[in-house]
């Protein structure tokens, strides 16, 4: 087809007028079919503007729908939008979306077709049997079945497809910190802004459109004598030439949390494309903490309920003015209005402006008057009072309006009815403020009765609200408003200069208003029960009569009623249905809406994509990854990394083609037979200094240290109050007052948390201080029987047996770089650690192995560290203790010194009755019968390999590797008075329905007496 | 090694190995090129590794102690104890308030074991003096964008109206810590960004990351 003819097919297009760009022609596709649009369009004028009357099907019946709204309250056009696997997007609303070329856009439900669909013919059938709670009351049996069921109706309801490859896009977050906040850039929210700016504070104002202005995008109001827009416009250009000032278009105010902390998604190039320009982000999640916040979010108007208001055509009243002025669109050729108010008159008014047929406007008050009935008379347009649309008729767009006289409190019918025919009928039930965001911090709107809708709510933040959402109706009266409520809250934010800014004059300042008239639900000949059905609900096929029969079985909460019966639950959250089915719940069971109140209004105000949630906060960003000093050369050195805690630890070196049992059989014979290398730059090191700093490690640590000297380091083991071993490491003392203490690896940040906590809050007496140094020092771990001889080629100090003795620490050159040496042992061989300022890390990383090439010299990680150490016993905490764990269930009581003065931290809590039982779980060593079975850690231990299930558990495997040097495997388990049944066997049954027999040993399985490592 | 208050001091410079040139960033490439960002030709934001400087953190809860620690920092360094989130400057040096009883100081590495003796040869009794050099590096993020990328890593108001020349915070930054102080503000703005030498690749690719959008120039990484 050519442009030509694709104008062409525009055929509710006017010629002129609107906030397009006629220059601009924009192609997109609407499930297949190739449709024009322009530049300033949303997807859904531009299906309108092409006669597209059915944009989906409904969720549980599969009936048509077409576009009712113009907005964010859009139950229908709900699109699959994007081109590519990378970037479909599910659930758009076409009333949000702005059109861009080559848009590729499909109903997301409709199956095969939303032109064809089987549930349509499903609900044609079955409508009448499908009640609320229909799924739970008939898919449940047989319960097994459910999955099977459940594939079926999403397949047949679902909404949309989620992406099956990672998104393409860039999403980011961003904190904002504005003065005054305003939500909403309608004629309040511009007010609101421009006062609270002139004031000097910080301004941030966000509006959900494409472009500021609210409810003056389609107005035909003059403000200053000028057309509302070009008011707009000098508003926007001061708003913008003020470096204070911060906006924000496409961006929804989804979420207001306590202490004004509110969340904005701004959708920054959605309006350009279906993935971001190269380089920019798509979704912005702005995090703003404001002083004070202007709400001025306006309203959402109501539809009447009225039997198949569901047909295509079918539109809200404001929507339809909203299609004729902002985008040049009529959305039909015959019009009928169906109003309880004067505001359903103004789509009368522009749809005869615009040159097309207004059959009637249907007004349920006997006798209305004043400015809007003037106006349609001054047309010829045809009124008819005291009468309602009770039904509307036709199939996939509505042929023809069933309108009946009504009482006065259009409660019932009171006459003959009339068809007429037309193709779009608009409703007008009134407005109901967008109380949304003012109720998210726990506040409960209100309802008034004046405005015939709730408004918000007392609030306890410095909250002001404006315009509209408060129910003001008179232009100047919403002008005002803002002015009032951005003056005010800048003066609360600190900022008390007048602004000096007097509200505009308005064209509509004379206007006489006619009251309006209370209505929901439109009576019909029939009772709701057995009329055709009467939707509120249109996302989710909730109909009057389904309401009114979940009353009757007993629903009498609002919250019953909506759970039962879905009503608010899609992704519109009943923006339009909401007031009227709390209307038809007060009214069935015989209360106020006042009474029945509203559900809870949570964040988010609309449904936000999950990268805005997510952020930068994916991929490399998603957890941050620590690396030691030295990463560079395990880097080039071919490691493979584990993450602990958040560290990236090389956790063993292949060479070639080796595996991973290869290479750490290779790496532990190595350290036995010569010597090997080990990062230990992980361990957390916090530097203690002060009078009183020994004292402080004798309360936090379970065993003593009051006799340890400047020179000599000690094991340590830390425990909770509960008394359960929480951390360990070596400490030296480094001076009298003066120590140096490691903690595990990832215990680092809680064992600083835990010595600050005790001391500014328990022991603030005490004069010691605690920094740490885990960053700054890199730690080298040399160990094997030729550690010593490696180290004496880097040092002139005296690192001899005579001279540095096991457990004492020296200073030293290493390598041209000054050191602390500690002599301690994690392998049970040899071993020194040896520290330096991380800088100067990566040198003596390579002298040491320049030095260490004649001893074999060889870089071990952190798989061959744990089998080496678990040949000796030594325990890692997180691995063989989880909590739970007493010092003396690991059978390391030596480390419990219960005669210090001042007590120390778990002593109570590891001496309660049940952490003496004899029978706990104790750490003990496993050695399997058959040397080369190797235990899967984790393994639950009995006694009895033949008991019956559920059998008798009595412990768990915590460590278990194949040793190399020992030629077999070794394990260490906590085994239920294990160390009382040394030499006893215990036996595990594994999944694959095989038991390992084993028995109950040491924990040191090599070297008993320690002499490798004193040598 | 020299002791006083028994208290091991350590000259921990080497004058064997120059540090002042190794980058403290190993891996810190983003998966997209951030100075290749066709949407801008020209950067707005540049990143700069610092050389390692010396770092002592000064630590003292007493008024007396805290008066004698400023006392010996005006002699010897010529800059005073700073005041709350704030920092004081003078040539190679400068001091930023941390905590209330917490300053990191910042001079040339060579200097640091001098300046630790110096001041402990002033102040005694409940203080403590660390050399933590190793243990952070420096960034310098700055031009026309770099607000904005602060924005996008940290809750707190870096906004000039609260967040001054000369002011420094300790704050969350992404998902890791870090301490920034305002150098600049203004078109030109340049903040450092002091970063647990551990976390320094993350921040790295963190701020690449956040700059995309702009453009942006580095220098080193």
């Amino acid at each position: 087809m050519t442009q030509a003819q694709l104008k062409i097919q525009q055929r509710n297009r006017l010629t002129t007028g609107g906030r397009i760009n006629r220059e601009k022609p924009l192609m997109f596709t609407f499930a297949g079919r190739r449709l024009m649009g322009y530049e300033g369009d949303t997807v859904a004028s531009a299906l309108l503007a092409n006669g597209v009357d059915i944009v989906g099907r409904s969720f549980k019946y599969g009936r048509p729908r077409g576009i009712m709204t113009a907005g964010v309250e859009e139950p229908n056009a709900v699109l699959q939008i994007g081109g590519t696997k990378g970037t479909t997007i599910p659930n758009v609303k076409a009333t949000e979306q702005m059109l861009y070329n080559k848009l590729a856009c499909r109903p997301v439900n409709g199956w095969p077709s939303a032109e064809f669909d089987l549930m349509g013919v499903f609900g044609r059938i079955g409508g009448e049997l499908m009640t609320p709670g229909f799924y739970y009351k008939t898919f449940m049996w047989p319960k097994s079945q459910w999955e099977t069921y459940e594939k079926f109706i999403r397949k047949a309801a679902g909404l949309g497809n989620s992406p099956e490859v990672p998104d393409v896009d860039l999403y980011d977050h961003m904190n904002r910190h504005a003065d005054v906040l305003v939500v909403g850039a309608g004629p309040a929210g511009l007010t609101a802004a421009l006062s609270a700016a002139r004031s000097g504070s910080r301004v941030l104002i966000a509006d959900e459109q494409h472009e500021f202005g609210g409810s003056l995008l389609f107005s035909n109001e003059t403000i200053d004598g000028k057309p509302a827009m070009q008011w707009v416009m000098g508003v926007v250009e001061e708003l913008r030439a003020n470096p204070r000032v911060t906006m924000l278009d496409h961006a929804t105010v989804n979420g207001y949390h306590d202490h004004n902390f509110l969340t904005i998604s701004e959708r920054c190039t959605d309006y350009l494309g279906d993935h971001a320009p190269r380089g920019k982000v798509r979704h912005r999640m702005h995090k703003v903490r404001a002083g004070s916040v202007v709400l001025a979010t306006g309203a959402h108007e109501r539809p009447l309920v009225f039997a198949n208001n569901d047909i295509p055509g079918c539109m809200v009243a404001s929507s339809v003015s909203h299609y004729i002025n902002r985008f040049a669109v009529v959305p039909g050729e015959r019009l009928v209005v169906m109003t309880c108010n004067d505001g359903g008159y103004q789509c009368a008014l522009d749809w005869h402006d615009a040159g097309r047929t207004v059959v009637a406007i249907v007004d349920s008050r006997k006798a209305p008057d004043g400015t809007s009935v003037e106006q349609a008379a001054e047309r010829g347009i045809k009124v008819i009072t005291g009468s309602a649309v009770i039904e509307a008729q036709g199939k996939k767009r509505v042929h023809a309006a069933l309108v009946t006289p009504v009482n006065a409190a259009a409660s019932f019918v009171t006459g003959d009815c009339q068809y007429l025919y037309c193709d779009t009928i608009a409703s007008s039930g009134g407005w109901s403020p967008a109380v949304h965001l003012s109720c998210h911090t726990g506040s409960r709107p209100v309802w008034s009765q004046e405005v015939l809708g709730f408004v918000p709510g007392l609030t306890t933040e410095q909250r002001w609200t404006a315009g509209v959402l408060t129910g003001k109706v008179s232009l100047s009266d919403v002008l005002s408003d803002g002015i009032t409520a951005g003056t005010d809250a800048a003066n609360a934010a600190g900022f008390t200069g007048a602004s000096g800014y007097v509200a505009p004059s308005v064209s509509t300042d004379n206007q006489v208003v006619c009251d309006a008239q209370e209505m929901y639900l439109l009576p019909h000949t029939k009772p709701s029960s057995r009329a055709p059905k009467q939707f509120v609900d249109m996302q989710n096929d909730v109909t009057a009569a389904g309401i009114e029969m979940s009353t009757r079985e007993g629903f009498e909460s609002i919250e019953h009623v909506k759970r039962y019966t879905a009503l608010g639950f899609g992704t519109d959250q009943g923006k339009t249905g909401n007031i009227n089915g709390m209307a038809i719940v007060a009214k069935a069971l015989g209360k106020t809406i006042e009474q029945t109140g509203t559900t809870v209004f949570r964040p988010n105000y609309t449904p936000v994509s999950f990268g805005v949630v997510a952020g930068a906060h994916t991929r490399e960003l998603f957890d941050p990854q620590r690396f030691t000093a030295m990463h560079e050369w395990h880097l080039k050195a071919g490691a493979e990394f584990e993450s602990v805690g958040q560290w990236m630890r090389p956790w063993y070196y292949p060479q070639g083609e080796e595996t991973m049992q290869e290479a750490i059989a290779r790496e532990q014979l190595a350290v036995r037979a010569s010597v090997g290398f080990l990062d230990a730059s992980t361990l957390g090191k916090i530097d203690i200094q002060g009078k009183d700093a020994r004292e402080f490690l004798g309360r936090v640590y379970t065993n003593a240290w009051a006799k340890l000297k400047p020179g000599f380091c000690r094991y340590g083991l830390m425990c909770g109050e509960d008394g359960m071993v929480m951390d360990d490491g070596v400490t030296a003392c480094l001076a009298e007052n003066h120590f140096h203490m490691t903690t595990t690896s990832g215990g680092a940040a809680r064992v600083m948390s835990w010595l600050e906590i005790y001391h500014q809050t328990e022991w603030p007496e005490m004069e010691v201080f605690f920094n740490s140094v885990t960053d700054h020092w890199a730690t080298i771990a040399i160990a094997g029987p030729n550690a010593r001889k490696l180290l004496e080629k880097l040092t002139d100090a005296d690192v001899s047996a005579e001279n540095f003795k096991f457990m004492q620490w020296i200073d030293a050159t290493v390598a041209g770089v000054p050191a602390r040496v500690f002599r301690i042992s994690f392998t049970g061989d040899l071993s020194f650690e040896v520290n330096v300022a991380s800088h100067y890390a990566l040198a003596v990383l390579e002298a040491l192995v320049e030095a260490g090439k004649e001893f074999n010299l060889t870089p071990y990680g952190t798989e061959t560290m744990h089998v080496l150490r678990a040949e000796k016993g030594f325990i890692i905490v997180g691995q063989d203790t989880d909590g739970s764990m007493t010092p003396h269930d690991i059978n390391h009581g030596w480390a419990v010194v219960d005669s210090k003065p001042f007590s120390y931290l778990g002593k109570r809590g590891m001496n309660r009755a049940d952490c003496l039982r004899s029978d706990r779980k104790q750490l003990v060593g496993l050695m399997t019968t058959n040397p080369q079975v190797t235990l899967p850690e984790g393994a639950q231990a009995v006694r009895n390999p033949n008991e019956a299930i559920p059998m008798t558990m009595v412990g768990h495997v915590t460590s278990s590797y194949h040793s190399a040097f020992l030629g077999r495997t070794i394990a260490m388990g906590v085994i239920k008075d294990g160390l009382n049944r040394m030499g006893e066997k215990v036996y595990f049954p594994l999944r694959d329905g095989t038991t390992v027999e084993a028995v109950i040993c040491s924990t040191v399985f090599l070297d008993p007496d320690g002499a490798r490592q004193k040598v | 090694m020299s002791e006083s208050d028994n208290i091991v001091v350590m000259d921990q410079f080497s004058k064997n190995i120059d540090a002042s040139t190794a980058s403290v960033v190993h891996t810190g490439q983003l998966n997209v090129d951030a100075s290749d960002n066709g949407a801008n030709s020209k950067a707005h934001v540049r990143l700069a590794e610092q050389p390692v400087a010396g770092l002592l953190m000064l630590r003292a809860s007493s008024e007396e102690q805290m008066a004698a620690l400023g006392a010996a920092l005006q002699t010897h360094c010529g800059v005073a104890l700073a005041s709350r989130l704030a920092s004081n400057t003078s040539g190679d040096y400068c001091v930023r308030w941390m905590s209330p009883d917490a300053w990191l100081l910042s001079c040339p590495l060579s200097d640091a074991f001098s300046i630790e003796q110096k001041l402990r040869g002033v102040v005694s009794g409940h203080v403590a003096i660390v050399q933590i050099s190793g243990g952070y590096s420096v960034f310098e993020l700055s031009g026309a964008k770099a607000l904005e990328v602060l924005q996008k890593s940290s809750g707190y108001d870096t906004h000039p109206d609260n967040f001054p020349v000369g002011k420094v915070v300790n704050t969350t930054f992404a998902k890791a810590q870090i301490t920034i102080r305002a150098v600049q503000t203004g078109d030109e703005a340049s903040y450092e960004l002091i970063v647990r030498r551990s976390f320094s690749d993350y921040i790295w690719i963190w701020l690449q990351r956040a700059s995309y959008e702009y453009g942006l120039d580095s220098v080193g990484g």
